[in-house]
């Protein structure tokens, strides 16, 4: 249990959140009839979320909702006919006229796509032009296609690198550290869905197979209660539904990998499909070289990603989707070689990866009561495994290693929003989660062939947990088109006897001072039921998921924000955001504990207890008008931790504490069949620990003794890298073919061949002085991924 | 179809050609601090290695003992100056015994002091060990099964180090084996932590059995049977360490195993925990009992 002291503070906040509840319930229904219903795309079907939706009479508005929803409740005389107007980016504006409303209506807007289309938007905020909200990015998988891509292969994460607030750890790396936070902080979701390790190879790529994407938000402040669970940021995730009415896909090659997506009407205008795959297939190329080099030999690394969604409308009050996705990478090496007695075989493979299923049911209650609820399993899980067989005559020995580490869980989400009328709704929901963690089961055992003469050591860790929340909210727009959302969640955790219970308040408040500007300020309070360790910033498969637990609790954050918007005649938006952020109850690995080979008392591995702070001012200019479109960022950021048990105690820099960073991306269109899009990104560098000093102490090796060379290092952090810069272009030229569309894209990665690091060693050179004499020196090194790279694709859509 | 291939693997590596570029990084000089270690049985003469640290770019290797630095050890209220022998420090007449506290004192260049102490722990418990020669084979190398056994007192926390030296005699020449080391399944020793390391010693602590009598297997690469081996001579020794003893070596086999980290950039920066105070390193005394197996293959 949270202090009593927090507690009595939490529940003055709660009773304040009731009764707000309560007023907002008491509000007076308006005596007039709803006009409820979904927007959607008029060839597809696919609903278009939080889509603007006005009274051209009134100018009172809503948007759809997170599933495409809307109820507006206009409250006009009768007899008064009804003009709404329906807006979204990149489609052509529409306008229902309803006479002689007497009754609540569901209507089904279709919407279609612009004559010209944009090909690029991205959006702070809400996407009809009315209130924004901090801290919020929203990117369609158009802007995504559009920037340049490694090896030709687009990602969602690499783009919201780019944005305001957001770093990308180290070079290359699919890591988002998000105003100070780190990489764990961030609750990943697919389709309502958490995924954990979204990484392929080694954190190049994410997991997000940008074709079976619709679109995608980034909330990293002003957190609507019903997301929680992590400190930093929220990444929602959304995959498109299926075409409803013919059947379209599309086909791409890259240098590195190969994708496939098809979708289209089970039954027409009633259920429709989506399948998507991509894989990686360098083994392809790699594998029969190696073989080739030297038979027997094997080595490889693949991945794959595999999306599959079904939905079908059941009637107008009835929608249900599945949703399913699979993804794995796979390195393997070995060899398998005859020898004049028998054979010699060795194997090492390691597998990691997800796997979700989600099945949700939308259902509309009346005209004004929408609910939402997610039946998900999901699970992660790291599998590396080592065999080798030594065969000589009648004589075998087998060993075999298994290192399994894994996380999963089971979900039910049922949640409601009820339209009391179009200046005030309310919404609530519940979340009942098992979970289980494996954090490190490792196998190990010695045979002859015929039995085991020798029983490894088999260490199995499962921990079990529940968690319990609550999540309830209102929000009220006041006719001026100020906003003030409060809500909240009440988080309880269970874990081995062990019971938490956390309020996390959530407060947002926009206030629209004219047609041009807004300010808006909020407050949150997120926690966090797990703690995720390992070397996160290069995404490869050493973390660890573990529960929070009596010794190591759940980790808290508070974080206030506050900015101006502002849009400009000429179609530029300007936003301006500040915050600050407390971090408690962080925990880390120890400096030199390890979690290999299995532990019962692992909690003590970890240092807990910490503090940390972040803070910074975040400026964005977006324009997704004209041509070009784009944007330029500026973050000026701070960010700090605090251990007892770690650099003595002393308050020390986040490893990724960038005090300044500066992206643009531009995307501009050359003509009908062509675009460019670039995208530059710099930052004043990242903290690193260096060895200072040196000296050498005597160590035994059985029966002699050498000196051995020992480091003291630095305060932790205390370095820093040199600036970060780099610039990606890439052309698309499209051709439309009879049947399908062509595009072929071709760009430069790092076009001025900046060196940025990726990790830095010592090295002793050799150097000659006057008089040809030779000294040594000794060296600091980085090594860098990624000079000057082309960047190759091919792609048709049908 | 080759030449596709080619093309391919060309653009592969292209795309993760590592580039690797000296870097101007000012690292300040930080202060010289005074380095110190002593690790041995507390009734053999004390010996104490004493350093200096130096700069990370400093290029000299290994200067050897610093014998311009002035140290005392402490017992019982006497101070015993340590006099330099041309290899180490040693301190000639300390009568020392199971739960004394000893104390070192050096005296830096700037006539700054580093201060260390111990307490030497109480005699260690009897123990029998038994061997089993050639008793598993993993992937061509052979151990020989080690079965410790011991009465654990109990109370507070106990910490041990088990250790096996092995001289062989061949042809009527002895010589050592060369690198050997430890391994273990069970999960006393798996506890540890160490087992990745290839301890060539065993630390471990009583957390598990305190109070308890333990039997615990071990596997040692000892040695195995030539035509010419002659006789092999194993002499087992468990000691009873401090904790700053057990902390130390157990921090100095994870540094051991990432030491390779600052010049290949792969690890973490983690340093050796030691209990010199203004310093670095050890100096601790421990008690021991010892015993010696003889295998004659005449």
């Amino acid at each position: 249990m949270i202090s009593d002291k927090k507690n009595r503070y939490s529940v003055s906040h709660n009773l304040i959140l009731l009764v707000f509840i309560i007023a907002l319930l008491m509000q007076k229904g308006v005596t007039g009839q709803a006009i409820s219903g979904f927007v959607s795309d008029s060839k597809s079907g696919e609903r278009l979320l939080y889509a603007g939706i006005y009274l051209a009479n009134t100018a009172k508005g809503t948007s759809t909702n997170g599933y495409g929803f809307f109820s507006i409740t206009p409250g006009l005389p009768q007899g008064d006919p009804v003009v709404l107007v329906i807006t979204y980016v990149g489609y052509l504006s529409d306008t229902l006229m309803l006479n002689n409303l007497m009754k609540d209506t569901l209507v089904n807007i279709r919407l279609k796509a612009g004559l010209e289309l944009r090909p690029v938007e991205i959006i702070s905020g809400n996407s009809s032009g009315g209130t924004s909200s901090p801290g919020m990015h929203r990117l369609t998988a158009q802007v995504i296609k559009s920037l340049p891509a490694l090896g030709g292969e687009t990602d969602l994460i690499k783009v919201y690198q780019l944005t305001p607030g957001v770093q990308q750890g180290h070079e290359g790396t699919s890591g988002l550290h998000v105003r100070g936070g780190s990489p764990d902080q961030n609750l990943i979701m697919l389709d309502d869905v958490p995924l954990y390790n979204i990484n392929h190879l080694g954190g190049f790529i994410s997991a997000f197979n940008t074709d079976a994407i619709k679109s995608s938000t980034l909330i990293k402040g002003g957190f609507p209660a019903r997301f929680g669970g992590r400190l930093s940021s929220v990444l929602d995730v959304s995959m498109a539904d299926g075409n409803l009415s013919k059947t379209s896909g599309n086909l791409s090659l890259g240098i590195i990998s190969a994708r496939f997506s098809l979708n289209g009407p089970i039954r027409k205008n009633e259920s429709s499909y989506l399948i998507s795959f991509r894989r990686f297939y360098f083994d392809l190329i790699a594998k029969p070289l190696a073989q080739r080099a030297n038979s027997g030999s094997t080595v490889g690394y693949n991945f794959y990603d595999l999306n599959i969604k079904l939905s079908r409308i059941i009637n107008t009050n009835n929608r249900v989707y599945f949703s399913l996705y699979n993804g794995d990478d796979k390195t393997l090496a070995g060899f398998r070689e005859k020898t004049d007695d028998g054979t010699d075989f060795y194997m090492q493979t390691n597998r990691w990866g997800n796997t979700m299923a989600a099945l949700r049911w939308n259902h509309l209650f009346s005209s004004r009561l929408f609910s939402n609820t997610i039946l998900h399993f999901t699970r992660y899980r790291v599998n590396n495994q080592l065999e080798s067989e030594t065969s000589n005559g009648n004589n075998k020995y087998i060993t075999e290693n298994q290192l399994l580490s894994g996380i999963g869980e089971i979900s039910l989400k049922p949640g409601t929003e009820y339209y009391i009328n179009p200046e005030t709704r309310i919404y609530s929901g519940i979340q009942l989660t098992y979970r289980y963690f494996r954090p490190n089961n490792y196998t190990y055992y010695v045979s002859d062939g015929n039995q085991q003469f020798q029983s490894g050591h088999n260490h199995k860790m499962l921990m079990q947990a529940f968690e319990g929340i609550i999540y309830f909210g209102g929000k009220i727009t006041r006719p001026a088109g100020h906003t003030l959302e409060l809500g909240g969640r009440i988080n309880t955790f269970t874990i081995n006897n062990r019971f938490y219970i956390i309020p996390e308040p959530r407060i947002k408040a926009n206030f629209h001072h004219n047609k041009n500007l807004n300010s808006f300020v909020s407050f949150d309070q997120m926690s966090q039921n797990m703690h995720i360790t390992g070397n996160n910033s290069i995404g490869m498969p050493v973390e660890y998921l573990l529960p929070a637990t009596k010794s190591i609790p759940p980790s808290l954050m508070k974080q206030l924000s506050a900015g101006l918007e502002y849009r400009s005649g000429n179609g530029i938006i300007y936003t301006s955001e500040l915050y600050y952020k407390h971090f408690s109850q962080l925990a880390m690995l120890k400096d030199g504990a390890s979690l290999w080979e299995g532990r019962e008392n692992w909690e003590a591995l970890f240092a807990g207890n910490g503090k940390g702070r972040a803070y910074g001012a975040e400026f964005m200019a977006t324009r997704n008008e004209g041509n070009p479109t784009g944007w330029i960022s500026y973050t000026l950021a701070r960010s700090e931790r605090k251990f007892d048990e770690i650099n003595n105690g002393l308050i020390f820099p986040d490893q990724f504490d960038v005090r300044h960073c500066i992206n643009i991306a531009m995307m501009l269109k050359i003509d009908e069949d062509a675009d460019l899009s670039l995208a530059w990104v710099f930052n004043s560098g990242y903290r690193l620990t260096l060895p200072v000093s040196k000296y050498y102490v005597p160590v035994e090796a059985g029966d002699y003794t050498h000196m051995n060379e020992m480091y003291i290092y630095s305060r932790r952090n205390e370095f820093k890298t040199k600036p970060y810069h780099r610039l990606d272009i890439s052309f698309n030229f499209h051709k439309q073919k009879k049947r399908y569309l062509r595009t072929f894209t071709l760009g430069i990665i790092n076009l001025y061949n900046q060196r940025n690091p990726n990790a830095f060693y010592f090295t002793e050179i050799e150097n000659f002085g006057p008089n040809n004499t030779r000294y040594k020196r000794i060296t600091l090194m980085q090594r860098s991924f990624f000079p000057f790279m082309s960047n190759v694709g091919w792609s048709i859509r049908f | 179809m080759q030449k596709t291939v080619l093309f391919f693997l060309s653009a592969f590596v292209l795309l993760f050609t590592a580039c690797e570029t000296p870097v101007d990084m000012d690292i300040p000089r930080a202060e010289t601090i005074t380095v110190a270690f002593a690790s041995q049985s507390y009734n053999d003469t004390l010996q104490v290695y004493i350093a200096r640290t130096q700069h990370i770019y400093d290029t000299t290797r290994y200067r050897g003992c610093d014998s311009t630095a002035e140290a005392f050890v402490i017992h019982n209220g006497t101070q015993v100056p340590l006099r330099y022998n041309g290899n180490r420090f040693v301190a000639e007449g300390l009568s020392a015994q199971p739960g004394d506290t000893v104390a070192l004192q050096v005296i830096g260049a700037e006539g700054g002091h580093t201060i260390a102490q111990t307490l030497i722990p109480e005699s260690t418990i009897a123990h029998s060990i038994e061997i089993t020669p050639s008793a598993l084979l993993i992937e061509d190398v052979y151990y020989s099964k080690v079965q410790l056994s011991f009465d654990d007192p109990s109370g507070e926390t106990n910490y041990y180090e088990f250790s096996l030296t092995v001289t062989q005699i061949k042809d009527d020449s002895a010589s050592s084996f060369g690198y050997h080391y430890f391994r273990s399944f069970d999960p006393i020793m798996v506890n540890e932590d160490i087992m990745q390391y290839e301890p060539i010693t065993m630390l471990f602590s009583d957390a598990m059995f305190n109070g308890s009598q333990v039997s615990i297997p071990m596997y040692y690469s000892l040695f195995f049977i030539t035509e010419t081996l002659q006789k092999v001579i194993v002499v087992s020794e468990l000691r009873s360490v401090t904790r700053e003893h057990y902390n130390y070596f157990k921090s100095l086999y994870k540094f051991m195993y990432n030491e390779s980290g600052i010049w290949s950039g792969m690890t973490l920066p983690f340093s050796v925990n030691g209990n010199i105070e203004n310093g670095a390193g050890l100096f601790s005394l421990f008690t021991s009992t010892r015993d010696t197996v003889a295998y004659d293959f005449r």
